[in-house]
Formats: structure tokens, sequence, C-alpha cells
């Protein structure tokens, strides 16, 4: 077990390790006659070149690089080329705001996923069945900002209500809170949900045709005791790694959702960035969302064994 | 002309008729028994085969120019003279939605056909040789993985500006490399296969072993791979497009309809909202459909891995 805990994080380090290497190259990818017009446009330096100074391009490539490495290591991200704000400043009043609705949805959607797969894997073949996986097929193809505007914009012209409105956090109102985030996160969380329903239909099926399952209906076993007891044991651990790859369509939901609703995450404020050429926060965002990616992946690795001891630890 | 070429010309003429009546009857069977075992399947290749139409006849069939605007028709609802209404500069939508399609199809089968490319070339020879390529193009895959789409396509518009080739590019990134796994995963599988080692033996050269003999052997899951390569590029043009950093205009961009000056005014004109975002849904329901019947007919082992 110890050997396996030890071990699993090896391949986190260079998967890792290629990620920062891949954004660091992203801001040395900006096109030159790109600079000459963040300092037309923004303004964020006299000249180009004081302005390759500032986002330190004048160094040589592997200064730079070690540079970076350093400044990860110490929690600098970066600071804001607009407002000359941290990285780590924005990510305190922003961040809540993102990690709420991803949790949020990530729970609707399995709230959604995981009872509606069991059920339409019981009933299989049943109209039950038909309809759900219909819908799931559905929720596939709706696009999630299209979904969202209509949410907001059918409302308000059939009843006047507006579900978008002023942003207040949660812990000085959790009821306005709620109002706001409730429907993103139901939206983000429908559709993400699609995948793994499908994903648990097709475990709970491929349980249900094996040996073990016959014989613990023979000797009698109550229904729901073998679905409990039997099926979903065996069914769910799969389906828990499927969560894990479920986090980074979580992620872009959320940037899309607090976009449509006018949410203040982190998400929206990558889109800002790009629209001001702020390239150091953009690269910050990145790095940050795909460091919550990884880590999940981990924590996902790590908790299997203990959810499926039939995975052998020792080798 | 001499005797022998007003011979030959019959005789060439019979077996090519006879050919082509014995294969036109052998597709029409096959495309009976695809649309008996899966009628969703037929209904997403009618959806798809329509748009394609569609696209290619699209100065037929819009009604208006696609940027003409008409200042004393703005925010008109559907009617008999604009189908879909029209939005705040008066351009019909209807027509805009028409000539939508084909940028849509542009960005959709460039980025496919230059993603399958990509996930062909590097999965086989990574599958079949193995060895430190293999491992550092697993890594990179992995790392590629742990972006999140949206993220990674944002990031990497912001930096190299959005325009149609950067999208195709950007997009066909995203198809490539989520396709290398799969590819590479095939090529493993037959990689000990008798016919491989059969012409290994007979000392074919590995760039024939693997155009030759391996790649026909790729084609169920490049078919499938294509698919849902068109639907989520589909899907990501649309989401960047609406974002602002998809397509640039003069295109009509069915994403970009729902976002911009035209959403100020979606309250007091429903209709600019539901149409564009009714085409994408259609679209890439349709491509799905084909998408899942393909992989239920050609390839079983992926059937529900999605």
């Amino acid at each position: 077990m110890l050997g396996y805990l030890l071990r699993r994080p090896a391949f986190f380090v260079p998967t890792a390790f290629i990620v920062v290497t891949a954004v660091f190259m992203l801001i040395r990818l900006i096109p030159g006659d790109t600079v000459d017009l963040m300092v037309q446009d923004n303004g964020y330096a006299e000249s180009a070149d004081a302005l390759r100074e500032r986002l330190g391009l004048n160094d040589p490539i592997y200064v730079q690089y070690v540079k970076w490495l350093g400044d990860m290591a110490t929690g600098d991200l970066g600071t804001s080329l607009h407002t000359e704000r941290t990285a780590t400043q924005e990510l305190k009043a922003r961040g809540p705001v993102s990690l709420q609705l991803g949790l949020m949805s990530l729970t609707i959607s399995l709230l959604i996923a995981i009872p509606v797969g069991i059920i339409s894997a019981a009933k299989q073949g049943s109209l039950v069945d038909y309809g759900m996986r219909s819908f799931a097929i559905g929720m596939l193809a709706i696009p999630n900002f299209w979904f969202g505007t209509m949410v907001i914009v059918i409302p308000s012209v059939l009843w006047n209500v507006s579900l978008a409105g002023k942003w207040v956090p949660l812990f000085d109102d959790p009821v306005g809170n709620m109002k706001l985030m409730i429907f993103p996160a139901i939206i983000g969380g429908a559709a993400a949900s699609a995948s793994v329903m499908r994903m648990t239909r097709t475990m709970v099926l491929e349980v249900n045709r094996q040996d073990y399952i016959r014989t613990a209906r023979a000797k009698g076993l109550a229904s729901s005791t073998v679905v409990w007891r039997h099926t979903l044991k065996n069914a769910l651990p799969p389906v828990v790694t499927l969560v894990g790859l479920q986090v980074p369509v979580i992620i872009s939901g959320s940037v899309i959702m607090e976009q449509v609703f006018s949410l203040p995450g982190m998400g929206r404020f990558l889109l800002d960035n790009i629209s001001q050429r702020d390239y150091p926060m953009v690269q910050a965002m990145t790095l940050l969302f795909v460091f919550v990616v990884l880590t999940v992946n981990l924590v996902v690795d790590l908790l299997y064994p203990v959810l499926d001891p039939r995975i052998s630890l020792g080798n | 002309m001499t005797e022998a070429s007003t011979q030959s010309v019959p005789v060439l003429g019979d077996t090519s008729v006879r050919i082509s009546v014995g294969r036109v009857r052998r597709m029409r069977r096959t495309a009976f028994r695809f649309v008996r075992n899966q009628p969703l399947g037929a209904l997403g290749l009618f959806i798809v085969a329509a748009i394609v139409a569609v696209a290619v006849f699209a100065p037929l069939i819009a009604t208006h120019g696609m940027n003409e605007t008409s200042l004393g028709d703005r925010l008109v609802g559907p009617s008999a003279q604009h189908y879909f209404g029209t939005d705040n500069l008066g351009r019909d939508q209807f027509s805009r939605i028409v000539y939508g399609t084909r940028t849509t199809l542009q960005v959709a089968l460039g980025a496919v056909i230059i993603g399958m490319t990509i996930a062909l070339t590097v999965g086989m020879v990574s599958g079949y040789f193995g060895g430190w390529f293999d491992i550092i193009v697993q890594r990179i895959v992995d790392a590629w993985m742990a972006f999140p789409t949206l993220i990674l396509l944002l990031s990497l518009v912001a930096v190299l500006g959005a325009g149609l080739a950067q999208i195709i590019g950007v997009l066909s990134l995203l198809i490539g490399v989520g396709g290398i796994r799969v590819i590479r995963a095939t090529t493993l599988g037959y990689r000990k296969a008798t016919f491989i080692e059969a012409a290994h033996v007979i000392g074919a050269s590995p760039t024939r072993i693997l155009v030759r003999h391996l790649a026909p052997n790729l084609f169920g899951p490049l078919m499938v791979l294509t698919t849902l390569g068109l639907s989520s590029a589909i899907l990501a043009e649309a989401s960047l497009s609406f974002l602002g950093f998809g397509v640039p205009p003069p295109a009509a961009s069915w994403g970009r309809m729902l976002s911009g000056s035209s959403s100020l005014y979606l309250y007091k004109a429903p209709w600019l909202a539901i149409f564009p975002g009714l085409a994408i849904t259609v679209v890439v329901f349709g491509v799905n459909m084909l998408g899942d019947a393909l992989r239920d007919e050609l390839d079983p082992r992926m059937r529900g891995s999605r």
C-alpha cells in the first residue's frame, strides 16, 4: 500500500513538469506585433522593448525558465499588467466563486447521473431506459451557452423574471447567493452528467452479466440486496475514475456559465484577461486550472485501491 | 482507330458495367441493413447529408444576402419574408444560419482532416515501434489531457490570435491528440497479429507494413473518431465564437450570433437566441447519432465508452 502511495505521484511529476513547461511557453508564443499592440492599445509600457523587459522576455530562455520555475515554487504566480494585482490576490477573491460553482455542478451531475444510470440499466430496453438514454444524448448535443442563455431569456420574456443579478457572496447572503448559483450549477451539472450516466449504465449491465450476481440471485437474496451489496460495489469504482475525468469538463462548463450568468469567478476573469492581452494573468489562470485537474486525478487514483481492493498494490 | 482498340472498348465497358451493378447492389444492401439496424444512425446520416447540401447550395437556399442589412426591418419577428426574423442590423437570420453551415463545416472538416492525420501518423508510429518515442508521446498526451478543453483552446487562441486558420489549427490539435490514444491502442492490438508478422517475414519495410497492412485495419476506429471529432469541433467552434474568440466577421458563425451586439437584444427579440442554438443542437445531435451507430456497427469494443 505504502509503495503504491509513493509510486503513484511518480507519474504525477513528469506530467506536471510537461504542463508547467507548456504553460511557460505560452507567453513566448506571442507574435511580435502583438507586443506592439499591447503597448499601443493598453499602454502596458513605454515601448515594446520596455514591455519585453517587464515580461522578462529579454533574458536568455534558460534563465527565464529557471526564474519561472523558482517563482512557481515560491507561490509567486505573476502580477497583472493591467491592475498590478498579483494572481494570488485575484485567486483569493475569485477562487471561491468558481470552486462553489464547480462543486455544485459536480454534485448535481452525480445526483442525476448515477441513479439514472442504475435505473436505466435495471430497466434495460424499456421505455424508461430509452427515454433516459435519449435525454443523455440530447444533453451532449445542446451547447451549454445556448441552454444558459435560454434559461435567462425565456423567463424574462414570458414572466419578466430575472435569474441573473448582482453577485452576493455565499456567507453574506446564502439565499441570494443560491438563487444566482443554482441555475448555472444545474445546467453545468446536467451537461456533464450525460457521459457519467452512460458509463454507469454500461458498468451495471456488465456486472449484472457476471456469475456471482446469478449466484446471489439464485440463493434467494432480495433484489435490493443484490443491487446494493453486489452490483454497485463492483460497478462504481470505474465510474469514480470517470468522475476524475469529468473535472476538466466541469471547469470548461463553468467558464461559460460564469460568462452567461455574469458570475465573478476565475473563468470570467480569464476571458477578461484574454481580451485585455494581460498575458501573465492568462498564464497564471491556465496553470491553476490544470493543477486542479492534476490534483483531483491524483486523489482519485490514490482512492481507487480503497474502493476496489482487487487492484493489486504490491506490483 | 485500329481493330484492336475498337474491339477492346465493348469488353471494357461490359466489365465496368457488371462491376458497378454488383457494387451498387452491395452498397444498397449495406445501406438497407444500416437503416434497419440503426434507425437513429440513419436519421443522423440524413441530418449530416442535409447540412452538407445546405452548405453547398447556400446561395440558392438563402432568401437574403449573408451580410445584407435592411435598416427598415430591424428586429422583426419570424414571418413569411424573414423565416427566423431579423437582428439589430436588419440582417435576415435564416440566411445567416444557412451561410453559417459553411463556416461550421469549413472549421469542423478542416480540423478533423488535419486532426485525423496527426492521430493516425503519431498513433501508429507510437504503437508499432514503441520505445522512447512512445514514452515521450504518451507523457505529452497525458499532460495535454490535463488541460480543460476550453481553457486550452482559449489560451492558444489568446496567444495565436483569432482567425479561421488559427481556429482550425487549434481544433485539429484538440481532435488529433485525443485520437492518438485510440489509434495507438488499436495498433498495439494488431502488432503481434499473424498478418503483420507475415508481412515482416517476407521483408516488407516498416513503412509498407504501416501503410498497406495496418492502416486499412484502423478504418473502424478512424470513422468513429472522425464523427466524434466532428461534433466536438462544431461545439468548440460555437463556444469559442460565443465567447468572442472564434472565426472573425464577416463570416457568419452560429456561436457568435448569440453573443456580441445581438446579445443585448435577446430580451426584445428572443428568436435571435432560439434559432442559432437550435441549428447547433440539430447538427451535433445528427453527427453524434451517426457516430454512435457507426461505433456499434464497426467497433463493438468501443460500445458505450462515452
